[in-house]
């Protein structure tokens, strides 16, 4: 088996008196995808942060094996260490893509920006690259130049998606990458990250509480219920013999089409 | 001890019973004490009636379902492994590898057409898209899946057109073993005839394959030992 690329241990988050997420433990392997699951409020938005170094946990641990030195509690690195990791060897795909891309500058630079992050000099190369990714994505060439503002939901996801990816980070993270996009955009996207993540093993964790994108996308399922992990298995198993009165809850919740 | 040696499946003291909590904690029995082995290059024929948990028993040996007690042998890379109590990367790895199942419907991906649906589980592996592409067709074909359908998602495509798809889309790889959930069931005799040869090719070149079918035609054309579920359940 190979190496755990992240694993959280003991994981807990508290906002005040109030929970956020509760003596989380789990590991992620290399090109795996990892979804969470519950309902609004359950602690997965915390968990993410917590473990996407966005949040530092109450308590507990987050591991990162690190290219140079292995396991490595990202919370023990310096901040100039830890930006890099996250510039570098992770991506984090926010549900509101405003929130992870830059408005006033166009889609090319959004793009071409990590690559400059992480030392890509050339003018030209980094157009380039920008130019292939948005290709990737489904964006139209005579959209480079243009700004974020004029993009549709679904078009500032996709970009939000190659800002991330250009560098070919180990891990990413995506919180409700489809909502609120229209059952059509969410099949492309679906689409899309499937296809991106298979051909690139990129290990990925992925919060929704929409169960068919689960299905499709995750090979692990966790199950969040009031800040706790109730349950966590095989996708497919836990979706169709879920053990939990919570997930029992949710699986038989789900309206069919 | 011979006999111990040729064997690819071992199941043991299997039982399952659903738990359903939101139902008064209602506890529905499925089966117990179910005990058979497989061996490579057979056909094990699951029987009983409809609702003796054939395809629960079949789900829970994909690790689709999980099991109270007992345990589920499967030879994966020489090595024997119990997916009863396997660690998730370790079920995915022998469904990668070694364990294909053919359930009753196909679940379609949206935007994906049907080669491409076809062709996955090689591509998953690392194989080539071109030769995969070339084996996916060759399937296909076999199936008589006509070429004006392979370029598009078959979401739209009739109950048997899938259930076809369904069914290269597994057998598309070498699985030492097969399980089988009434594949035949809504295809004419035709589909129904390739099907049944598809079925004993791979198993005359060593597949063992658990099955369920309903249809006593297929049956007596692919079987070659029974396992009553039913009678199983009684004498446990």
């Amino acid at each position: 088996m190979t190496n755990v690329l992240l694993s959280a241990k003991n994981l807990s988050h508290h906002y005040g008196s109030q929970v956020g997420c509760i003596d989380i433990n789990f590991d992620i392997y290399p090109g795996e995808v990892l979804g969470v699951v519950g309902e609004s409020g359950s602690g997965k938005t915390t968990l993410l942060k917590n473990i996407s170094g966005l949040l530092q946990p109450s308590s507990g641990s987050v591991k990162f094996d690190t290219r140079v030195d292995g396991l490595k509690d990202i919370y023990l690195l310096s901040e100039p260490e830890r930006r890099l990791l996250m510039r570098t060897d992770w991506g984090i795909v926010f549900q509101n893509a405003r929130d992870g891309l830059r408005m006033n500058v166009s889609a090319g630079a959004n793009v071409g920006e990590r690559l400059m992050a992480i030392g890509a000099r050339n003018y030209g190369n980094i157009r380039n690259e920008a130019t292939d990714w948005l290709q990737n994505v489904e964006i139209g060439l005579e959209r480079i130049d243009h700004y974020p503002e004029t993009f549709s939901g679904g078009m500032l996801q996709r970009l939000q998606i190659a800002r991330n990816l250009v560098t070919k980070p180990r891990l990413v993270f995506m919180d409700e990458p489809t909502s609120g996009l229209d059952v059509s955009v969410q099949a492309r996207l679906l689409d899309l990250i499937r296809g991106l993540v298979s051909q690139l093993g990129i290990a990925c964790v992925i919060v929704s509480h929409d169960l068919g994108v689960m299905r499709l996308l995750s090979n692990r399922l966790i199950v969040m219920h009031q800040g706790r992990v109730v349950e966590q298995g095989l996708t497919d198993q836990v979706l169709d013999d879920p053990q939990h009165p919570y997930s029992q809850l949710l699986v038989s919740s789900i309206l069919p089409v | 001890m011979e006999k111990i040696n040729d064997d690819i499946l071992r199941i043991d003291n299997l039982a399952k019973t659903f738990l359903l909590h939101n139902q008064g904690s209602k506890k529905l029995p499925v089966f117990q004490n179910i005990s058979f082995q497989v061996k490579a290059g057979e056909c094990l024929v699951l029987t009983g009636a409809s609702g003796t948990g054939k395809s629960t028993l079949l789900r829970a040996i994909y690790a689709n379902y999980l099991v109270q007690s007992g345990t589920i042998n499967i030879r994966h890379e020489n090595k024997w492994v119990d997916l009863a109590s396997a660690s998730p990367h370790e079920v995915l790895d022998i469904r990668k590898k070694t364990l294909g199942y053919v359930s009753q419907f196909l679940r379609v991906i949206p935007r994906i057409s049907t080669i491409d649906l076809v062709c996955e589980p090689l591509i998953v592996q690392g194989k080539l898209i071109k030769p995969a592409k070339a084996q996916a067709k060759k399937l296909l074909n076999k199936l008589s899946i006509p070429e004006s359908l392979w370029d598009l998602p078959p979401a739209t495509f009739s109950g048997g057109e899938q259930q076809r798809v369904n069914i290269a889309r597994t057998l598309i790889q070498d699985y030492p073993i097969l399980l089988l959930d009434e594949p035949t069931a809504s295809l004419d005799e035709k589909n129904r005839d390739a099907v049944i040869e598809l079925i004993n090719e791979v198993r005359n070149q060593g597949t063992a394959v658990v099955g369920i079918f309903h249809d006593k035609y297929v049956r007596e054309r692919v079987g070659t030992e029974m396992f009553n579920v039913e009678l199983a359940k009684k004498a446990a």
